[in-house]
This record gives C-alpha cells, sequence and structure tokens, in this order.
C-alpha cells in the first residue's frame, strides 16, 4: 500500500483556485520533488496535507485512512512532518527546548505527575533531553543547544528545523525549500544530509525546491505545478526537457 | 409608534455620541494597530475642561452679552485644545518609546486610563458635577413626540464633525496619509511622509472628536463625574469593534447600532441589564466574526 | 566607592541561610522587646511596617522608626548571622537534595509567621502579598508563558470569591470552618477554571487584540452577571465570612501555586505552551495538542486566581463585584509586567514589591493611582520585559538545567 495517496486535490481561497486536481502516489522511501515558479501552489500543498488547511475537494490517504478534517498535530502525530519555507523555529526558547517541545505526541506521564514532578515525568523529561542531544550531535548543532534560536546562524538554524522535525519520528517528511538562502557548497551538504536522513530514519521525502541543483540530482521523480495544476511529472531529465516546464519558468517565445 | 419614533430618536442621540468616541478608537487603531484603552478616559477628560470651559465662558458671556451659540463653540474649541495638548503629551512620552513592544504599550495605555481617572479625583476632588446648559432648551413637538434642541444640537454637531473628518481623510494629503499607513506603516516613510507626524495627528483628531463626545454628553446627561469615561469608553470601544476596527464607517455604525442595542434592550430588560447586554452583544459578535462589520480581516501567511 | 564594593562582597559572602536565621532571631528578639524598645524610643506603640505608616502620619518619628529599624531588625539579623556562617555548610551537608527546599520554607514561614503572627496589620499585609503572588504567578502563566494578553484576571478571582464565600457561609457548618476552607477554596477554583474556557474556547480561533477584548468582556460580563443576582447580595455584596484566611494559609497556597505552577513551565506540558506563544502553527505541525494545551493554560491560570480569590474573601471578610473589576485586573497587570514575563521568580517579586508599594503609598490614596502608573511606565521604558523577565532565581531552576549553563543571580 502507498504510504501516501493523493487524488484530485483541490483547493480554493475564496474564488481563486490554488490547487487543481492534483495527483500523487509517494510510496515508503521515495524521494520525491516539486517544483514550479512562485505562486504554483506548492506549499498549498503541503499545507493541505499537514491538516493546516481543508482541502475543498479531492482526498488524502495516510496508509489508506483519510487525513482530511484531522487536525495539524493529529496528522503529525502519525508521521507526517514538515519544514517551512521561512524558518519558523521558537525564537525565544532554546535550541534544544525546540527540539524537546517536538516530543510532545510522545508523552506518557499524566498531567498529575508532571505537576508533582513525580513519577515517570522527570525521567520521561530526561529521556527526550537525551534524544534531542543526539540528534542535535548528528547534525553538528549540539553545541548551540542553550542558545537561544534566534541567535543561530541562517544555516544552522535550518539544520535545528529539521533535527526538531526528525523529533517527531516522522515517516513522511515534507521539506519547503530546504536550501533557500544557501551557496552551492552549502548545497552540496545538504543533498547528503537529505540522503542520509533518508536511509538513517527510514523517511520518505517530499520537498519543494527552486534550486535545480538540489531537485535534479536527488530527486527519483519530479512533480511541476504551475498555477495551481500539474503540468508535468516523471524523473529529471524527462521534466528537465519538458516544454510546458520550459515555458512555465522561461516564458514562451514571441514572434518576431 | 409615538413611542418608537421617540426611542427611535434617543437611539440616535446616544448612538452619535458613542460613534463619536468610537471613531477615535478605531482612527488610532487603523494607524498603529493598538487598542488605546486610555481613550474612554481622554473622553472624561474632554467633558470635564468642557465643564470649566463653560463655567468661565458663561460668565464672561453675561458680561459681555455674548450669543449663545459663540460660547458653545469657544468651549468646544477649548474642550478640543486641552484634551488633544494631554492625548499627544500621554503619546509622546509614553506610548511613542514602547511602539515596538506591543504587549508594553498595551499595559501602559491601561496605566494611563487609570492615571486619567486618578489625577482628575485629585484636581477637581471627588466631584459629581453638573453640567450647565449651553443652548437654551426648547423642546419642539410634533404629534406626541418631543425633540429638544439639545438633541438636534448633540446630533447635527456630531454629524457635522463626522462629514468634516470624512473630507479630512479622503481629501486631504494628511488623510490620505492616515489611510496608507494602516496599510503598510514601513513603506510610507520611504514615501517622504513622517510617521510620527501622521501619528500624532491621528491622535489630536481622535481626541478633539472625544472632547467634542464629552462636552455633547455632558449636554445630555449633565451629570460629569472622573469615572464616566469607563462606561462610555467600553460602549464606545465595543461600537468600534463590532463596526470593525480600524475602519472609520465602521465606527459611526457601530457607534449607532451600540446605540439602539442599548436603548432597545432597555426598553425591554431592566435598566440594570443594560451593560451587561452590551458586553453580550461584543463576545457574541466577536465570537461570530472577530474582524467585525466593515473590518479587513488580515489573513496570515502559512 | 572601594568602601561600597568590600560592603557589597563582605554582605554577599553570608549564606542566604544564615540571614534567614539572623532575621528569625531578630522577630523573636522583637516578640519579647519591640513594645518597650518602640516607647523608648518615643514612638507611640510599635511599627507594624518598618514605621513606615508612622512616618508618614508624623515626620517627627522618622528618626526614631530609623532607629527601631536599626536596633530591632538589622543589626541582631547580621549579628546572628555572622555567627551562623560557620555552621551552614555543615547544616547543608546533613541534609540531603530533598530535604533542602522544605527546610528553607519551614524556616521562612516561621519567620514570617514569628514577625507577623501576633499583629493584625501584619497578618493582613503577608496574608495579600500571598495571595498577591498567587495572583501575578497565574497571570504570568497565560500572558508570559502562552503570550496571550489577558486583561480580565479580576473576573476569575470574583468567581472563586464567591463561590468559595457562598459554600463556607451558606453551605458548611459553620463550626467546621477551618477544616472546609479548603474545600470550598478548591470548589472557588474549579469554578473560576470553567469560567476560564469561556475564554479559552474563542482562543482556538482568535488571538492577539482580540482575545484581549474577549477577556475583558467575560470579566465585565461575571461582574455584572453577579451584579444581578439579588440572591448573593448584587451590588449590595456579600459578606459573613469568617477569618479563615492568615498568614499559614496564604503562605501554604501560595508556595503550592509557586511550585505546581512553576513543576507545570518545566514539563513538556509546559512547554508546549510556551511554543504557542513562539509559533501556534508550527507547534501544531510539531505534533503539539494546540487547542487542550490553550485550555490547559486558561484553565490552570484561572483555577488559582479563583484559589486567590476565595483567599480574598474570607480575609477582607466583605466582597462586593466592583471589586473585581479592571482595576483589579489592571494591578495583578503590573504586578506581573513589574516583576517579569515568563519568570515565575518575577511574578514572585512582582507581587511583593508591588503590595509593599500599595501599602507604603496608602496614606496617598488617591495619589497612588497617579503615581503607579508613572513607576509602571518608567520601569518599562527602562526593561520592557520587566524587572526578571524570561529570567529565574537560581533556587526556582532544577539543578539540571543549572549545571549545564548558568543561571540568573539569586
Amino acid at each position: 500500500m502507498a504510504l501516501l495517496q493523493i487524488s484530485d486535490l483541490t483547493h480554493y481561497f475564496g474564488g481563486l483556485r490554488a490547487v487543481h486536481d492534483f495527483d500523487l502516489t509517494l510510496n515508503q522511501g521515495e524521494l520525491i520533488g516539486l517544483i514550479g515558479p512562485n505562486g504554483a501552489g506548492k506549499t498549498t500543498v503541503f499545507n493541505l496535507i499537514t491538516g493546516i488547511y481543508r482541502p475543498s475537494e479531492g482526498s488524502i490517504l495516510l496508509d489508506g485512512q483519510s487525513i482530511i478534517g484531522l487536525q495539524p498535530h493529529r496528522i503529525a502525530a502519525q508521521g507526517v512532518c514538515r519544514t517551512f519555507q521561512t524558518i519558523r523555529l521558537f525564537s525565544n526558547v532554546s535550541v534544544l527546548d525546540n527540539v524537546k517541545i517536538a516530543f510532545y505526541s510522545q508523552i506518557q506521564s499524566t498531567l498529575l505527575e508532571s505537576l508533582l514532578r513525580a513519577g515517570r515525568s522527570v525521567q520521561e523529561d530526561r529521556a527526550f533531553g537525551a534524544e534531542a542531544m543526539r540528534l542535535l550531535a548528528l547534525f553538528g548543532v549540539d553545541r548551540y543547544a542553550h542558545e537561544l534560536a534566534r541567535n543561530l546562524p541562517y544555516g544552522e538554524q535550518r539544520r535545528v528545523e529539521i533535527v526538531r522535525a526528525l523529533a517527531t519520528k516522522p515517516r513522511l517528511l515534507l521539506l519547503d525549500e530546504p536550501a533557500a538562502g544557501m551557496n552551492p557548497g552549502e548545497i552540496d551538504h545538504l543533498m547528503d544530509l537529505i540522503y542520509y536522513i533518508r536511509d538513517q530514519f527510514k523517511l520518505t521525502i517530499f520537498l519543494i525546491e527552486h534550486q535545480m541543483r538540489l531537485v535534479m540530482r536527488t530527486c527519483e521523480r519530479i512533480k511541476v505545478m504551475d498555477f495551481g495544476a500539474t503540468i508535468a511529472e516523471g524523473c529529471p531529465d524527462e521534466v528537465r526537457n519538458d516544454q510546458r516546464v520550459l515555458k512555465a519558468y522561461l516564458g514562451e517565445e514571441v514572434e518576431a | 409608534m409615538v413611542y418608537f419614533l421617540q426611542q427611535f430618536i434617543n437611539a440616535v442621540q446616544l448612538g452619535s455620541i458613542y460613534a463619536l468616541v468610537a471613531l477615535g478608537y478605531s482612527m488610532v487603531y487603523g494607524v498603529l494597530r493598538f487598542i488605546n484603552f486610555a481613550h474612554g478616559d481622554i473622553f472624561m477628560v474632554g467633558a470635564l475642561l468642557a465643564y470649566m470651559g463653560a463655567g468661565f465662558l458663561l460668565r464672561l458671556a453675561n458680561q459681555a452679552s455674548l450669543p449663545g451659540g459663540l460660547v458653545f463653540l469657544g468651549t468646544m474649541l477649548f474642550s478640543m485644545a486641552g484634551t488633544t495638548l494631554i492625548a499627544l503629551t500621554i503619546e509622546k512620552v509614553a506610548y511613542r518609546p514602547l511602539r515596538q513592544y506591543r504587549l508594553s504599550v498595551v499595559i501602559t495605555a491601561l496605566g494611563m486610563g487609570v492615571l486619567l481617572e486618578h489625577l482628575a479625583l485629585v484636581i477637581v476632588g471627588p466631584w459629581r458635577l453638573s453640567f450647565p446648559p449651553l443652548v437654551s432648551d426648547h423642546v419642539y413637538r410634533f404629534g406626541g413626540v418631543s425633540i429638544s434642541t439639545i438633541q438636534l444640537l448633540i446630533i447635527f454637531v456630531s454629524l457635522g464633525l463626522m462629514i468634516l473628518l470624512e473630507f479630512l481623510v479622503q481629501r486631504t494629503k494628511q488623510g490620505i496619509a492616515m489611510r496608507a499607513i494602516s496599510y503598510d506603516r514601513e513603506t510610507l516613510p520611504l514615501m517622504g511622509v513622517s510617521v510620527n507626524q501622521i501619528v500624532s495627528l491621528t491622535f489630536a483628531i481622535a481626541s478633539c472628536l472625544a472632547a467634542a463626545g464629552g462636552l455633547l454628553y455632558g449636554h445630555a446627561y449633565p451629570i460629569v463625574e472622573p469615572y464616566m469615561g469607563i462606561m462610555v469608553g467600553w460602549k464606545s470601544f465595543i461600537s468600534a469593534v463590532v463596526g470593525g476596527i480600524g475602519s472609520i464607517r465602521g465606527a459611526v455604525l457601530g457607534g449607532f447600532i451600540l446605540g439602539f442595542v442599548e436603548i432597545g434592550a432597555g426598553a425591554v430588560f431592566p435598566s440594570r441589564m443594560r451593560d451587561l447586554i452590551s458586553f453580550v452583544v461584543l463576545m457574541t459578535v466577536l465570537l461570530i466574526r472577530p474582524t467585525g462589520i466593515y473590518g479587513v480581516a488580515r489573513r496570515q501567511k502559512v | 566607592m572601594a568602601l561600597a564594593q568590600k560592603l557589597k562582597s563582605h554582605l554577599a559572602s553570608i549564606p542566604p541561610l544564615a540571614y534567614i536565621l539572623g532575621m528569625l532571631a531578630a522577630a523573636v528578639t522583637e516578640r519579647l522587646a519591640g513594645e518597650p524598645l518602640a516607647v523608648l524610643l518615643g514612638l507611640p506603640s510599635m511599627p507594624s511596617l518598618f514605621g513606615i505608616t508612622l512616618s508618614q502620619r508624623s515626620p517627627l518619628f522618622l528618626p526614631a522608626s530609623v532607629a527601631y529599624d536599626a536596633l530591632m531588625y538589622v543589626i541582631p539579623t547580621y549579628v546572628v548571622a555572622r555567627l551562623a556562617t560557620p555552621f551552614v555548610p555543615r547544616i547543608l551537608e546533613r541534609l540531603t537534595a530533598g530535604l533542602l527546599m522544605p527546610v528553607y520554607l519551614l524556616l521562612v514561614f516561621a519567620l514570617l509567621q514569628t514577625w507577623g503572627g501576633y499583629h493584625e496589620y501584619r497578618i493582613l499585609v503577608l496574608s495579600l502579598m500571598g495571595i498577591n503572588v498567587i495572583l501575578a504567578v497565574s497571570l504570568n502563566l497565560v500572558n508570559g508563558y502562552m503570550g496571550e494578553f489577558s486583561v480580565g484576571h479580576a473576573g476569575f478571582m470574583g468567581v472563586g470569591a464567591y463561590v468559595a464565600s457562598i459554600l463556607t457561609v451558606l453551605v458548611f457548618p459553620r463550626s467546621l470552618g477551618q477544616l472546609t476552607f479548603p474545600l470550598a477554596l478548591l470548589a472557588g477554583g474549579v469554578m473560576a477554571a470553567l469560567a476560564g474556557l469561556l475564554v479559552a474556547i474563542p482562543s482556538f480561533k482568535i488571538r492577539g487584540d482580540y482575545l484581549a477584548i474577549i477577556t475583558l468582556a467575560v470579566n465585565y460580563i461575571i461582574k455584572n452577571g453577579i451584579e444581578n443576582i439579588e440572591k448573593i447580595g448584587g451590588s449590595r455584596g456579600f459578606m459573613g465570612m469568617a477569618k479563615l484566611t492568615n498568614i499559614p494559609s496564604a503562605f501554604m497556597w501560595s508556595v503550592l501555586t509557586l511550585w505546581l505552577i512553576r513543576n507545570f513551565v518545566l514539563s513538556p506540558r509546559g512547554r508546549a505552551v510556551v511554543a504557542i506563544r513562539e509559533d501556534e502553527i508550527a507547534a501544531e505541525t510539531m505534533t503539539v495538542d494546540t487547542r487542550y494545551t490553550k485550555i490547559l493554560g486558561f484553565c490552570t491560570s484561572s483555577f488559582f486566581a479563583g484559589i486567590a480569590g476565595g483567599l480574598f474573601a474570607h480575609l477582607l471578610l466583605y466582597i462586593n463585584p466592583s471589586t473585581f473589576s479592571l482595576l483589579k485586573s489592571t494591578e495583578v497587570l503590573v504586578m506581573v509586567y513589574l516583576g517579569g514575563m515568563a519568570s515565575i521568580s518575577g511574578s514572585l517579586l512582582g507581587a511583593v514589591t508591588f503590595t509593599l508599594l500599595l501599602e507604603l503609598l496608602r496614606p496617598l490614596e488617591v495619589w497612588k493611582w497617579v503615581l503607579i502608573p508613572l513607576l509602571l511606565v518608567g520601569m518599562l521604558l527602562r526593561r520592557h520585559a520587566g524587572l526578571m523577565g524570561f529570567r529565574e532565581f537560581s533556587f526556582l531552576v532544577p539543578r539540571e538545567e543549572a549545571e549545564s549553563h548558568g543561571s540568573a543571580s539569586d
């Protein structure tokens, strides 16, 4: 069974159709890319999958079960996590706490135990802390653990965001323009990182990107959107040479 | 029928005053995205200054036999000037430096309101003053419905000020700048407009309207006391929110809606429940349509 | 000045435990020799609050008051503290980690009870201080930690006050007094927590300014609602309560509140509250159940406000709806902002300072409320997040966190 099955997904903002008949089948372990000009509706698709918007039409099935109408945190608890186009870390909170917050769905101790700081709650908190440090260390940002998130350099913030997402123990990771603002060297490193987390954490990755290098070299399949509709789909070579894709990005030739 | 017409007039009167004060809340919010909780007390200051000014000018008028209309105008201008001065001082000293810290400036506003109330208490004592009539009071009757000159005065002065405001906001350079700020604060200085000046102007206009409201309120309900700004402040605030805070049209509409709700509720429910009903109306509107009737919903980009 | 530096470092070298023991000794001495000393110095009676009220009555009492304070408080405290200093490490060694806090608390309680327990006015001030601590910490949970702007805290206080009072006066048998008091308080808290839902549920969709308006509306609706219920006195008020609030109960409840809320904010669910403040959508996406967390935050906050209200009612023995108006809410806001946002230590500090300030300024009556807003603005201009904004005293930070990185000074 496919991990994620999207059919006929359509969404309107008032009278504006942002997404139109979007279809996608994601299988466990795949690395899929979503590209398209700005305003094509890519982030909206992410928002629909993660439950931030409720789609006007269509279906989204996770492991065969519909997740439409579920609160975003329930969808996240079922293993769908994402990063954001603009970094959305908890700015005035330490890096370590940023990650610890993401363990919310894994809390076992009761409220009472938390209030009394008794029973499992302290151990559980320590366990979360230890796991968070381990993840941060894997990505080389553990030295910032007690630093406020907003004080970190941009690139490190992006990494912390990924660490935070991984703390939710996702099965499907949605990355929204992870390479934004990076230089070529950092992008190469990011590509390795993406392969690494896909393999180490047994993830399925769906990413939105504008950096063609990253998309063409990492993704197995690519979908192209423009004005809410899917205009092309296939492996990188197919998409690279597709007329409609070129037109969407570069515009049409004007008759002389 | 007669009863309804009578109540209609009462509602319009009350609504006009609420509208004048509501405009102040809305304009300041429109320009600064900040609810000036002290505005109700600015209204009280306006009423107080009008009382003082009226006392002085009436004595002068008796000596120099000035026409009543002039006394009224003089009192209004005096009250507006004084109230504006106080409001601008508060803006410059307390609000402006804290403008970037949203929560701090709101609590400062609450504090300033408390300050004004108690300052008035200190300066004038625990007064409940009786406002002197500045206009000779005739009552016109049309088949059972009576309307007094005071009521006509309130309605026409309010309408006049609102029309003046509409002209100011739509036709003058400053007015356009005020509307522009509410859309985009950052770009405006790039166009050569001083944000501080426009903010001060907005506060000045808001205070003038509130002062006029205080003067008119003193005519309609002649008891003036330091805590009068609280209830009127809240009702006007509710008016502004119901109409859509930030919108001038909304403030006016909201003011009249609240005037009608209050008079209407007063006819059906016991009078001590009037305030409660106004607040319930507020809650209901906020829950159904938080941005009010004319308010613009701000969409958050995810 | 070098001398000031020396003095400062010398005083800092004396451990807190020694100071507490010193103050305890001073309080004991005062019980025995306070009145005679005061008379000896020419004061009409023993100063109730360091001679502040006496000096305001007549400036002639000022030198005598200062002398009294020096002889009765400063000198015995210093002397005993110095004497106790060498013994402190040995005492601390004997105490296991778990006993440390309880011992400190016991000593502080002994101090407060010894100093204040026999003096009506002191009981009043200390009890009010405890009540204010509960109010400030509970409000900080919503305003500081959750980043909302609740302006109607007094409404929940009122709910608790009335429910507790109705229970002790009309329902519970009088003779059981102190036994039923905690039950009445808890009932008041629970009802206040339910009232908190009136704000919590709208908060799912509404944030910021509009939610602030709703909190105000709820405050007024509660106040107006009570005014309209004739059976419990309406706007005339309610009375008949027994004086069940005293230093022990106020101290116990405020310590409990501080402890529970502190534990809460350190727990994963507490961190979720902060996440909502920072970025609600990101929090949701990271599995945080924002609706549940908001309910938790608002209702816990109003629960403790209700407890404070119940304590308040059984201290003043008369309550009426106008007590629980915007002015009271503003008082609590001032305490929270003065002390510092998202800081339990800050709320403690803010509440204590503010209560003392109110007493200090009491003779000024109306001028009090002219000065307080000015002080507030002055403070906010210097430090816009308050005195202890986002920081904590070291004794409130759990051991692990303190070891890994520094915390604010004591």
